[in-house]
């Protein structure tokens, strides 16, 4: 029974997947949203049906429902199954439910679009890979979901082609993620080596990668290759940063922006970009006698925390806002999953993850849905230099992002406030430690200034786009309104999530109970108030910035810090120089050497077995004596090898 | 009491097979009455004949399917063991295939015999499957090889039909006449016409017994179209209608390398394996260059199609290495023979399609832009290219993958069989050229295209069948 819901998670938007293509290649534009919010409305009801069913059961430990033997070629076997535990739940209900909430948004916003069906297909298309990847027992499969989820999102981000820079942002962010997996699958390999090595090396390549496998090798990989354990976790660690866009690799995720604001809510918002830190998450048994990997992981979501929210002081353009926002959450996913280098504070460091990546799916889904009804309303047109005082335009939407906003914000007692107060007071904890005391008190004093930051940038986007005189560009027409209904009701629900989820989950201790951490961990009060200081802080000074013109900063140093925000620290300056161009200029010179040696010798080549061929017609003559003659002389020539042997 | 146990279990182990001999008969002989009426509306002859005959390749696959797994395998005439199974399957795919090819393309002036023939060919490799005495093996195949002279023979009335049915029958002879040596030369030195005996004869081994199983493997190498015996292959694919010529690259095959495996199946001892795999290793690279060099100078499709079915014989070949290395099921070989049925068959039913709404189908360059002309038809034939290719998202990458993996683990420390395998890597590229050009020739843009209209219902079920079933045992090839 529980095996069938589970299968039906991920093969209902399967079904819608193909359903659509079958619309698409039909050229149908009106109606592939019947199937695909069927198939994601089905999908999200199973996926509570399995909490709802499976909370008596055993989920928390995690049980595997098998499905078919995909492989079994010699000592090659690979089985695909589901491993269903409490962690995956958590995130399969997010992802689910979220979906299917944007794909009734984007009814009304992609309608006309000539490529209606095809959005729907590569939609529900990422929805199946995304719930097979949180929902697969073995690294490798989880792997080739993860490729999945990259190809959808390349999909997305280059939905309209024809537009330059849309083509050039999603080869952008592929070849990005590119880089990044390959450390990724060199680190799964070695993994599969490393456990052929131990005691409980199991037969398959493939089944040694299995996630009980893995956990239960560990103690084994812990006492003979500790150094070649580090390596393995720094590599995972690898793709798991390129997927969820931190420093260094966080370069493709603002440029993501050029797809459709729902896929920027549901892709890069919600969900895809959050498969690191559920990889980090799912690997903690693992991770956990890895302190390196761990602090590194804390440092560069530190930084990467840091740098975004600088740079989003300083852009203009509305998503992009909130894109570089949600770079700078994930940091804070990821500082939270770092304070796991401390050994006893892993499963409230995982649980401080999970909730904050819970919460900010809803009102981050909710501000990017807001920022695409302003788009809409605007005649696509997103930068808040050419638009403001829509409060009058777009009364709803003036409330749902402000919901929104105040969630990001950290506002008591919205939803961020709480996950946010959890991972600052786990990073107080973890100050408190011998070793890593120094780091992480570093890194909650990053943690508070990047808060301060997040409330000034939110809330200066927010009254900058909202409030003020009321200006409207001129690609809006005469017809900039209130988005419809089956736009504003999908919202609703996630604005009623981005202020509830926090305040249900956070101080009642669900959300620990539920991913099985029953110890009791106090928050700080002191970290509690500051908190909420520094948020309505940087409330004021956003509200206040936002009365300002952008250019009235005097002071030297207040130049440079907004000459570097805009300009994105000059770090895609930095790649292009010192890694595009020379890579470039090789693949010039290689291209003259693949055109003049490589091709004039295939060419070559290649002409051989025609040669060869053409030689041989002459004994294909089509007379029969001939035939028989050849063949007759073949067999004796066969009889003779083989009776003089 | 003995004998008439085995004779029961037989014929119920059996009842498939001969309800579609039986039946073949009978439409064949009531053929010759019913024609002499005044029935001239051919159109319901053909819709009446070729429903018939699916209905009756449906009952004997619920027969087959009724029957079960045997509980006692036999010792006598016939053995029913995984491999007769498998053959049976093989049988009935292609059949279903076959007959729904012919609906449209069955010559209207003698379709009892048409069918009649062919259900006969559809019944008889299940009896080559389950032989287990050289008698019944060759009884089985002479009924393979006799219903296909009659059908060379009355699809294509014309010089060049004449010459490929002539050619086919004369070499056939020719070549049973080596199969029939062979065996004899088996008898007379074990006693026994048993296949089970025979096969533990080998390990007395001698110089006769390795020269009698080179004469039977030549024997069969003609129904395979390995090479030196593959020379009608290009006469007749060239000679004959499409629909026969798919029949001519699939059915016989299958029943050529069931032959093989129960000749020389997994019973053998180690001392025969040794003297017969340098054998097959030879035939295979020569028929894997052969084929493949060959049909790279062709611009004729239809030769280009024979001498690529000669190549892919090479592959069998190899298989069939791996499966006496590994003393195991013939699973390697039989993946390989279904994932080739669903891409030749759906192969040719498209271009049987073509052929039927009024294209060309005889060069290369015949379809030129043919996309344009007819799009689904093309988009099949795609995918059943990409299947002999051996690219990923077709049967035919696991086809090919099956064979390689097959082939180095069961010869690791051969190194011959390293090498084999090297060379068939190298032949797929080969491959790859000339079914690419094939395939780029489909989306070529003409200037002055006209678009096919006619519509063939059983064509285009028959491809798409195809189409699924490549495109599904990618996905899962535990079934294939």
């Amino acid at each position: 029974m529980l095996s069938l819901f589970a299968w039906m998670v991920p093969l209902a938007p399967l079904a819608g997947c193909l359903a659509c293509t079958f619309l698409s290649l039909r050229g149908d534009r009106k109606l592939a949203h019947i199937p695909a919010i069927t198939a994601l409305l089905i999908s999200a009801l199973f996926a509570i049906c399995l909490i709802a069913f499976g909370a008596q059961g055993d989920t928390e430990q995690g049980v595997t429902y098998s499905g078919f033997r995909y492989l079994n070629v010699g000592s090659l076997t690979l089985d695909i199954s589901l491993k269903v535990d409490t962690l995956c739940l958590s995130l399969l209900t997010v992802v689910t439910s979220i979906s299917a909430m944007i794909a009734i948004y984007s009814k009304d916003y992609m309608h006309n679009d000539p490529g209606y069906a095809r959005y729907f297909a590569v939609f529900c298309g990422f929805v199946f890979c995304m719930t097979m990847l949180v929902l697969s027992h073995n690294l490798l499969m989880m792997y080739a979901f993860w490729e999945g989820v990259g190809t959808c999102s390349y999909l997305l981000i280059g939905f309209w082609f024809r537009k330059p820079s849309a083509a050039q942002a999603a080869i952008k962010a592929f070849l990005v993620n590119r880089v990044a997996d390959c450390a990724f699958l060199i680190g799964i390999l070695l993994l599969a080596f490393a456990i052929g090595k131990t005691e409980i090396a199991s037969a398959s390549f493939f089944a040694r990668l299995d996630f009980d496998i893995i956990f239960k090798a560990v103690p084994f990989l812990v006492r003979d290759y500790p150094e070649l354990l580090t390596t393995i976790g720094l590599l995972l660690m690898v793709g798991a940063i390129g997927k969820s866009a931190q420093f260094p690799f966080h370069v493709w995720l603002p440029d993501a922006m050029e797809g459709p604001t729902p896929v920027s809510a549901l892709i890069h918002a919600a969900t895809m970009v959050t498969a690191g830190v559920y990889l980090m998450a799912r690997l903690s048994p693992m991770l956990v006698e890895t302190p390196t990997v761990l602090s590194t992981v804390a440092w560069l979501g530190g930084i990467t925390a840091f740098i975004a929210a600088w740079m989003a002081l300083f852009q203009d353009d509305l998503k992009r806002v909130l894109a570089y926002s949600t770079v700078s959450q994930l940091g804070y996913l990821f500082m939270a999953l770092g304070a796991g280098a401390i050994k006893d504070l892993m499963a409230v460091a995982v649980v401080a993850a999970m909730f904050h990546l819970i919460t900010h799916a809803f009102f981050k889904a909710l501000l990017f849905l807001s920022a695409g009804n302003v788009m809409h309303a605007m005649g696509d047109v997103i930068d808040m230099r050419r638009f403001s005082g829509l409060n009058k335009v777009l009364p709803w939407t003036n409330i749902l992002f402000g919901i929104g906003a105040a969630a990001l914000a950290g506002l008591f007692p919205l939803a961020g406030f709480w996950s946010k107060d959890t991972i600052l007071s786990l990073l107080a904890d973890a100050s408190s430690d011998g070793e890593y005391g120094t780091q992480f008190s570093v890194l909650l004093g990053i943690g508070f200034i990047t808060a301060l930051m997040t409330a000034i940038y939110t809330s200066r986007a927010y009254f900058r786009t909202f409030y003020g005189a009321e200006k409207l560009p001129e690609e809006a027409g005469h017809h900039a309104h209130e988005a419809s209904w089956t736009m504003l009701a999908p919202m609703a629900v996630l604005s009623v999530g981005a202020v509830l989820v926090g305040v249900l989950l956070g101080p009642t201790h669900a959300i620990a109970n539920f991913l099985g951490n029953h110890s009791e961990h106090h928050e700080q009060m002191w970290v509690i108030v500051a908190s909420t200081i520094v948020a309505f802080a940087g409330v004021g000074i956003g509200y206040f910035l936002s009365k300002m013109q952008p250019s009235t900063a005097t002071s030297g140093a207040m130049v440079a810090f907004a000459d570097f925000g805009r300009n994105r620290l000059y770090i895609d300056w930095l790649y292009n120089v010192a890694i595009v161009k020379p890579i470039e200029w090789f693949a010039d010179l290689l291209g003259w050497f693949d055109t003049v040696v490589i091709d004039g010798l295939a060419m070559q080549i290649a002409n051989v077995p025609r040669l060869c061929g053409l030689l041989g017609q002459r004994v294909q003559n089509g007379r029969l004596p001939g035939y028989t003659y050849i063949t007759a002389i073949g067999i004796a020539a066969l009889a003779l090898w083989i009776a003089t042997r | 009491m003995d004998t008439l146990q085995t004779i029961k279990s037989s014929v119920a182990h059996l009842s498939p097979a001969i309800l579609l001999i039986l039946s073949g008969s009978i439409v064949m002989a009531a053929s010759l009455v019913l024609k002499s009426g005044n029935a001239r509306d051919v159109h319901n002859q053909r819709n009446g004949v070729g429903s018939l005959s699916l209905v009756l390749l449906l009952v004997a696959g619920v027969l087959a399917y009724l029957r079960g797994a045997p509980t006692e395998l036999g010792h006598g005439l016939f053995r029913f063991d995984s491999t007769a199974i498998a053959a049976e399957r093989l049988a009935f795919l292609g059949g279903l295939i076959v007959l729904l090819m012919s609906w449209s393309t069955a010559p209207r002036a003698h379709l009892g015999e048409y069918y009649g023939c062919l259900l006969i060919i559809i019944g008889a490799i299940p009896i080559v499957g389950a032989a287990n005495d050289l008698v019944s093996l060759f009884l089985g195949l002479e009924l393979i090889s006799i219903p296909t002279y009659v059908l060379l023979g009355i699809v294509k009335n014309d010089n060049s039909g004449a010459e490929a049915t002539i050619k086919y029958f004369l070499l056939s002879a020719f070549a049973s006449s080596f199969f029939l040596l062979g065996l004899s030369y088996l008898f007379g030195f074990i006693g026994s016409t048993n296949l089970e005996v025979i096969q533990h004869g080998y390990q007395l081994g001698g110089k006769l017994t390795s020269f009698a199983l080179v004469l039977v493997m030549c024997g069969l190498a003609f129904r395979i179209t390995a090479v030196p015996f593959h020379f009608y292959a290009p006469d007749v694919f060239e000679g004959t209608s499409l629909t026969m010529a798919g029949i001519m690259s699939y059915l016989p095959k299958v029943a050529g390398f069931v032959a093989l495996i129960r000749i020389v199946g997994s019973g053998i001892g180690s001392s025969a394996v040794d003297i017969v795999i340098p054998v097959l290793f030879v035939c295979s690279a020569i028929t894997m260059l052969v084929g493949n060099f060959f049909a790279s100078a062709q611009n004729s499709l239809r030769r280009l199609l024979a001498y690529s079915s000669v190549a892919h014989t090479g592959y069998l070949l190899l298989a069939m290495t791996a499966l006496l290395r590994d003393n195991a099921e013939a699973n390697v070989l039989f993946s390989y023979l279904a994932a080739y049925a669903a891409m030749t068959l759906g192969f040719f039913a498209c271009l049987g399609e073509i052929e039927a709404a009024g294209g060309k189908t005889m060069l290369v360059g015949d379809l030129s832009g043919m996309f344009y002309r007819r799009p689904a038809a093309s988009v099949g034939m795609t995918v059943c290219l990409i299947s002999m290719i051996g690219l990923p998202l077709t049967a035919g990458f696991w086809a090919k993958f099956l064979v390689f993996m097959g082939t180095i683990a069961s010869g690791a420390k051969d190194p011959w069989s390293i090498a084999m395998a090297i060379l068939m890597a190298f032949n797929a590229v080969i491959a790859a050229g000339y079914y690419w050009r094939v395939l780029s020739k489909l989306y070529e843009k003409s200037d002055a295209y006209v678009p096919l209209r006619v519509f063939r219902p059983s064509l285009f079920i028959a491809y798409t069948i195809c189409v699924v079933l490549t495109v599904v045992w990618f996905f899962v090839p535990v079934v294939m």
